[in-house]
This record gives structure tokens, sequence and C-alpha cells, in this order.
């Protein structure tokens, strides 16, 4: 007979902290995408706007003028002007949410993973906190991060000229909405993972919803501006003007029937995750 | 059904030094096999040229060198000879929105009968494996045990000489476990030549005590198992006794020269071993009553498949 | 004589407790009345297909809202709070059961810590274990490349790497060939007999489940049709050996008869029965006396395939008997 090893001995517990289910899950998550180059190479060409603008700022404040009224947005350091930096960044958004987020639940179910999962001493929520923990790192990576660095250097570069502004007010509404936008934009990219089991799959519906329904909505808005309710980012962004006290983003729709839409698709992705990710798959 | 195989020991399906290559993969290597009436199991790890083999015997494919007969007529020349052979595989593809009875007649019809001879024939097979209650469901609706059965059962419709099953108890419960062995042991008694391939080796002693083993492609030994066993030479054999006093009886054994080494087993057995067996049982009766050594049961440990199976190609 | 205190005690310490669990999918009830308690031990879950064997175990993990009944595993209230208990269960699902692109090691820590261990302890264990079962060499790859055999001995070390005290196996041989087959269960029996763990399989296989389990259940639709020894013993004043050997087969039996024994033969096995006291002697007398050699001289006990199949004819001949 096969003889292995016998040598199995219990766990003695070395009395070390333990983490928390859902930060073990996102733990790992974040960490594994890094490893790729060209991921990397993406963050990294993410990070070109906020430096551009960075620059801009710079030599705008060694000109000695800190006009707002010159070069537009680039060179605009109030709220409003950090709401169009993150409209810049959308394409962004887009592909690195799908790269990252696309296959997170999709890889679990191919071949059953869930059930290992859901035999551990975690819940649905820990899971999707998890998952979500990752997706909504990754978004800020693309978005919140760089406004940090932003305001961070526009306000040492002016010498504090720009006050508190920029050092407290500015991160502070860019923190609160990125994560509402982050949250929501995990709960929907997840349940779109949960529902497919090809991840190319998955990847064409986020596409789909996001850049596809854009189309559509601006298409649509030649028509009848309300129509660009249908566009999947645009709510968010035109949402978005309200934590930046910009101008609405669309015509047809005021920011407030955004934030509800914002609001209704976080309902939707939730049940939908609850509906679709089961400790065992129902077999006849 | 008609008795087959008048003269039993007579060979039905013989396969003479085929070999089986696939570019520079050698799968089957210079098989002789002779296979008459009734159950054989064909058994071999994974890789071993089981499978290949199994498609050889039963004209799926052919060989790169040497040929398959079936009494005598080369398997792949007459296209009637198929007529006389049933394969049941190991394969899950069925068509999930026929029912069964639709299935079964078309699998039937394919054999060309005339309409009142496939209903007859598909309420027969329907019959033979206990399905009928089920025949007008969809099979798409099948459990994994139905859908085997269903298998089996367009492999024996048209009443076949010979007959492969390949992994045919995959997946099922053991009522219809029990049904289908019931069956395979039936349909070898009744003079056919049943091939059966599988991975658990306790099914296949249910059903036959003859086999084939197959490792690296070559035939590695062939016929009832503890012949087989008995051919081992370079393994002694393990017997193992129950008694209520074990160190009595161990000492006693230790102390016979036909017996190699005794020891107590997790179990509380007297285990001994010895390289001759024969001498070794015919000894037994006589040593245990002129020593008054009580004995509640004994039995020998490996001649049985597992253990024949271990021995020539075990880890 | 033991006492509530002692009963508790011993029961919140290894045990699961199942009474009166209920559960139905919409108006097809699924498990009816089961109740049963186990120790740490090496069980069998058998039944047919659609006797409510994955539903039960599903309740065992807790993923079940039962409408009657309650399920204790180690203590806990499954339907109250599952997590506690799980955190030493391991479950070794059927199907699938691995993640993909993770490395064998990889994955195992990753579950590990999901369990609950800290993060240098999950890795540390995820090698020892993968070790234990054999997979030491093939750790570093990926968990999608490796065959059914590695597949199954990966999905043990994922349920043992935070040593839980029960295992919860589903059909932990299935696609193994005879070879993957034994070792798996050499290396279940290892953890049930010799290690202290409680073993739940649940399995088609009367084989596998005779060559780990000490115990049984039987479900049938839904009901729990037995809990028992796997081995029933036989009883009355006669008793039934299994004979197996080769010689003078006529000069035997005749001996056999003279010494007032029953005689049936199939194939090989001589089925012998005799006064309960008296019969291995005579047995070997007859045998002594002709030269004839024995292999095998075996007490005929109601084999784990009988008992399984009287309980189903007898559960069938009690519903046949109600309905009429």
């Amino acid at each position: 007979m096969p003889v292995y090893e016998r040598g199995y001995r219990h766990w003695e517990d070395s009395g070390r902290r333990a983490a928390p289910a859902w930060w073990a899950i996102a733990r790992r998550g974040i960490a594994e995408p890094i490893k790729s180059r060209r991921l990397l190479f993406l963050l990294v060409v993410a990070w070109v706007p906020a430096i551009v603008k960075g620059g801009i700022l710079y030599f705008t404040f060694k000109m000695g003028e800190l006009t707002r009224l010159l070069g537009g947005a680039w060179t605009d350091i109030t709220a409003p002007g950090f709401h169009a930096f993150l409209k810049w960044q959308s394409p962004f958004v887009l592909i690195v949410l799908a790269i990252i987020g696309a296959n997170l639940i999709t890889k679990d179910r191919r071949e059953n993973g869930l059930a290992l999962y859901f035999s551990r001493p975690l819940g649905l929520v820990d899971y999707v906190a998890g998952k979500g923990a990752i997706i909504m790192f990754y978004y800020f990576t693309v978005t919140l991060f760089p406004i940090y660095a932003l305001c961070i250097f526009g306000y040492l570069v002016t010498n504090g000229a720009t006050g508190m502004e920029m050092l407290l007010e500015i991160p502070l509404r860019a923190t609160a909405y990125c994560l509402l936008a982050g949250a929501v934009y995990a709960l929907v990219l997840l349940a779109i993972s949960a529902m497919m089991t090809r991840t190319a799959f998955s990847v064409m519906w986020w596409v789909l919803l996001v850049a596809g329904t854009d189309g559509l909505a601006e298409i649509n808005a030649l028509f009848d501006a309300r129509l660009a309710v249908m566009g999947f980012p645009g709510q968010f962004l035109n949402a978005g003007t309200l934590f930046f006290g910009a101008s609405p983003h669309l015509e047809g729709v005021t920011p407030v029937v955004s934030l509800a839409v914002v609001l209704l698709y976080a309902a939707v992705g939730w049940l939908l995750l609850r509906h679709r990710i089961r400790p065992v798959e129902v077999v006849s | 059904m008609s008795g087959f195989a008048t003269d039993r020991s007579a060979p039905v399906l013989h396969a003479e030094r085929v070999s089986k290559w696939f570019g520079e993969v050698i799968a089957v290597n210079d098989c002789t096999l002779s296979l008459g009436a009734g159950v054989t199991g064909l058994l071999g790890l994974n890789g071993a040229g089981k499978t290949t083999l199994f498609k050889l015997m039963s004209g799926l494919i052919l060989p790169s060198q040497g040929e398959v007969t079936v009494r005598g007529n080369r398997l792949r020349r007459e296209v009637g000879l198929f007529r006389r052979v049933g394969f049941c595989p190991e394969s899950d593809a069925l068509f999930d929105w026929l029912t069964g009875r639709e299935f079964l007649s078309l699998m039937v019809r394919l054999m060309g009968y005339d309409s009142a001879e496939v209903a007859r024939r598909t309420d027969e097979a329907l019959e033979l494996v206990r399905l009928s209650d089920a025949a007008d469901t969809r099979i798409g609706g099948y459990s994994k045990g139905m859908r085997q059965k269903i298998k089996m059962a367009q492999a024996l419709a048209h009443d076949p000489e010979i007959i492969f099953l390949d992994e045919p108890l995959n997946g099922m419960d053991p009522v219809s476990r029990r049904e289908i062995v019931d069956l395979v042991k039936r349909l070898g008694g009744e003079g056919r030549c049943v091939v059966v391939s599988s991975h658990i080796l306790p099914e296949i002693e249910t059903m036959t005590r003859s086999i084939a083993l197959i490792h690296h492609g070559k035939l590695m030994a062939e016929g009832d198992i503890t012949e087989i066993r008995d051919a081992i030479e370079d393994r002694p054999t393990i017997v193992a006794f129950r008694s209520p006093e074990p160190r009595r009886l161990s000492s006693f054994l230790a102390g016979q020269d036909l017996v190699v080494g005794v020891e107590l087993d997790e179990f509380g057995r007297v285990v001994a071993r010895t390289d001759h067996a024969v001498s070794f049982y015919r000894e037994l009766p006589g040593w245990l009553l002129a020593e008054d050594l009580p004995v509640d049961e004994f039995q020998t440990l490996d001649d049985n498949l597992q253990a024949v199976f271990d021995y020539l190609v075990g880890g | 004589m033991p006492t509530e205190d002692t009963k508790v005690n011993r029961a919140a310490a290894g045990a699961i407790e199942v009474a009166d669990l209920t559960f139905a999918y919409g108006v097809k009830p699924v498990l009816q009345g089961v109740s049963f308690t186990l120790e740490k031990r090496a069980i069998g879950l058998l039944g047919p297909n659609g006797s409510g064997k994955t539903t039960l175990l599903r309740a065992l993990l807790g993923h079940l809202k039962v409408s009657r009944g309650s399920v204790r595993v180690l203590g806990s209230d499954m339907a109250v709070d599952p997590h506690g208990a799980r955190r030493r269960i391991g479950w070794m699902p059927e199907r699938g059961g691995i993640l993909p692109a993770m490395s064998g090691v990889g994955m195992v820590a990753y579950l590990g810590e999901l369990s609950g261990m800290p993060p240098t302890d999950a890795i540390q264990r995820s090698h020892e274990v993968l070790n234990y079962v054999g997979l030491a060499d093939e750790r570093y790859r990926k968990a999608d490349t490796y065959s059914q055999g590695m597949r199954q001995r990966l999905k043990l070390a994922q349920a043992l790497v935070h040593d839980p005290d029960w295992l919860f196996l589903d059909e932990p041989t299935s696609g193994l060939d005879p070879s993957g087959r034994v070792s798996l269960l050499e290396l279940v029996r290892d953890l049930a007999r010799a290690k202290g763990f409680g073993v739940i399989l649940s399995t088609h296989l009367l084989a596998d489940v005779r060559a780990v389990c000490e115990e049984i259940l039987v479900l049938r639709e839904g009901v729990l049709l037995d809990h028992g020894r796997v081995q029933a013993e036989s009883s009355g004043d006669r008793e039934a050996f299994i004979v197996e050997g080769f010689g003078d087969e006529q000069a035997f039996a005749d001996r056999l008869a003279g010494a007032g024994a029953q005689v049936e033969r199939q194939d090989r096995l001589w089925e012998v029965a005799l006064p309960r006291e008296a019969g291995a002697r005579r047995i070997l007398s007859a045998a002594a006396d002709c030269g004839f050699a024995l292999r095998r001289l075996e007490v005929k006990t109601e084999t784990l395939e009988d008992l399984f199949f009287r309980l189903l004819d007898d559960d069938v001949a009690a519903a046949a008997g109600k309905e009429a």
C-alpha cells in the first residue's frame, strides 16, 4: 500500500491575532493583481492627468499668478475643478475596474469555490465586503489617491496660499464621493461577476453597462435631455456635483435624481448578489 | 433472448497482438487477449491504456497493428458484426430533450429494425434496466443513475452477443447499482461476453472473478483473481486471525517454519505471513486442533482484487 | 447513570445533535423529523438519490433555514450562530472545490485564514497539511493544473488546515482510480481512528463506508431509517460460517454433513451452519480429517449491503402496509 508520511499533527494556536475574514479576502485580492506589469503600467498611465495638472499648477504658480481664469479646468483648484478631474478619469475607471473586478466572483463560481468560502465562518456580507474592498481600493487608486496627491502638492507648492480648502475640504468632499461611487461600482460589478461563469462575459456586460449606456444616453439626450438618465456612469458624475458644488453635469436630469438612481443601482446590485451567491450550487 | 456460446470455452472476442500509438505515445503495446462467455473486468490506472484497449476491442478505433476478431471474423471488416456488439460509453452526452423511450427508439431504429420490432425491443430493454416507469420523462430530468441505465438500455436493445460497459456504475445510488450488477451477472450467465471497465475494484468483484489488467499499455495479468494472486510469488500471503487468545496463537505461528512473520494489527488480529500459501492452508486446521488454539475466524487478506492490483501496479 | 449535566457536557464537547429536523423546498418535503446524535467517530451517511443527504449536510453547516427542529454542532445552534462551529468543521465538497489560479499552498493558506487563523500560522499549517496528504511536491503549482486525484487530496487538505474537530466529506473518492481511492480512504481512516477526528462520509459507495466507518446513518426520502453500527451481529443458536478452501471437496462435504452441518455452496464459497458454540471447531476437524486446505473461515454477519437493502425493503413494506 502506498505509505505517506503519517505526520499529522494538531495545530497549536500561536495566539497571534487573526484578521477578520473580509480583510483576509481584501488583502489577498489587492496584493495579487499588482504583480502584473501591464496593470502597473496602466495605473501609472492613469496618473498622468494628475501629474499634468500638478505640473500646470506648479508653473502657473511660478508665473506668479494664481489665476483661475487661465486655461479652464486644468488650473481650477476649487472643488468643481476636481469634479472635472474625476470626469477625465472615467475611462481609466472603466478599464481598471474591468481588469480587477470582472472575474472576482466568476472565478470562485467556476469550480464551486463558493462552497469552500461558505463552509468557513463568514457570511455573505463578509464575502461581498472583502471583494468590494478590492474593487474600491483600485478605484481609489485612479481617483481618490491622485486627488489626495494633488491637494497636498498644491498646498505645498503654493506655500499654503490655497488655505484649508485644498488641504482639508476638497479631500473630504472627494473621499465622501469616492466612497459612495466606489461602493456602488463595486456592488454592481460584483453582481455582474456573480452572474457569469466566464470572465469574458463579465467584462462584456460591464463594458456594455458603462460605455454602452453612456453612448446610448448621449444619443438619446439629443432628442430629450431627460433620457440622459439611462447612462450608467453619467449618473455618478451628476450626483457627484452635489458633493463638489459643481454645476450639474447633465442637462435634463437633476443631481438629486441621479443620486437616487445610483442608490437604486446599489440596491439592485445587492439583491442580485444575495440571490446568486449560494454556498451550495442547487443540484437536482 | 437466444442462447449464446454453446461452447463456453471458445473465445468470442480475440485481440491478436494489437498495438495503438498516437504519434510517439504508445497507448496499447502488443496485447493479445481472448475473451469468452461471461463477465470480464478490465482494469488499469488512468492513462494505462485501458480506455484505448476498450475502444480497440469494441471496434470504435482501428489498431495501428494487429487485429481484433469476433469468432474469427475481423471486426472492422464486416459492418454486420456491429450488430453483435453493444457499447455503453462512459461519456454523458445524451439528448436531454428527448424522453428515455424516444432516445432508445431512435438508437434501436438505427440498427435497421422495422417499427414493430423497434417498439418491442425498446420496451424490453427498458424493462431490463428497470426504467419503464420513467421512460416517458425527458432525459434532462433524469438522475445520474437513470442516465446510466438508459445508456445501458441502448447497448442491450439489439440483443448483442458482446457487450462493453465503460464505468457503468458511475454515480449510481446503491439501489440502482445492485440492479445493474445483477443484470450484468445475468447477461454473463446467458453466455454473452461482457467486458466491464471500472475504477472501483470492489464493484468489479461483485460482478466477476475474471479480470484483465493493463499497465503501461501492456497486458499485465489475465484470468481468475485468486489464480493471479497465487501466481504472484514475491509477496508473502497474509492471513489474519481473530482469536480470544492472540498471544498463544502468535507464538505458535511464529514458531512454524512455514510462517515468515507474525504481528498484531490495529484491530487486534493476529496477522501471519507465509511464502508457501498452499502448504500453510493445508496444515492450518491440523495445527489449530492439535494445539487446541481457539480461533473465532480467519481470512486471507490479500486475495482480493485491490490487493492483487496493488501488488502488480502499486505505488 | 449519566446525569443531564454530564450528557450536556459531553454533547457540547464534540458532538452533533439533530432534533426533529424538518425542511421542505416549497411544498416538497426534503427532510422529515430527522433526529440523531453523533459523537466524534467515523459515520457513513447513506441513501438513494433524493434521500436528502446533501440537504442534511447543508443543515449541519448552517446553510439551511429549517422549518422545524434544531441542529446543534459542537454546542452551537447552527440556525443562530453558525460561525463558531464552522471554525471547527472541515468541508470537502463533491464537485469542484478549488480556487483556480491559486497555487496549492496559497489556496490552503488563504482558506485557513478565512477560518480564523493568523496568516503566519495559516502558511505553516498549509505546508504541513499538504505534506500529510501527499502533495508536497506539487504544492507550488496552480490548483487548476492538478489531476483529479490531486484535487481530491487538495480539498482534503483545505478541510484540515484549521485543524477542525469534524470533517464532512461528500463523495471523497469520486473520479479516483483504484490506487487513489485506497490512499485517500487510508488518510481518512487514519484521521478518524488514530487522530481523533469526527468524520461524516456521505457517499454512494458502500465499499468506502465499509473501509472507514464504524457507524452508519441511512436516509430515504428525507426519513432517517437507521442509525447503527456497520456490522450487525448474528443472533440465534445456530451460527453461519463462510468457508473457502481447496482439496477433496466431496470428502469435506461428507464430513461436514456428518458433523451436523447444513451446507450451501456458491461458487468458491461454502456457507456452513452449525450450533453456535461448536461451530468453528467442527469445521476445522472436518478439514483436517480429509486434508482439505482452508483459506478462510469467517462468521457470517449481515454485511453493510444486506443491512442497507433490508432497511430499504422494510421501509417500502411499511409504506405499502400503511397504504393498504
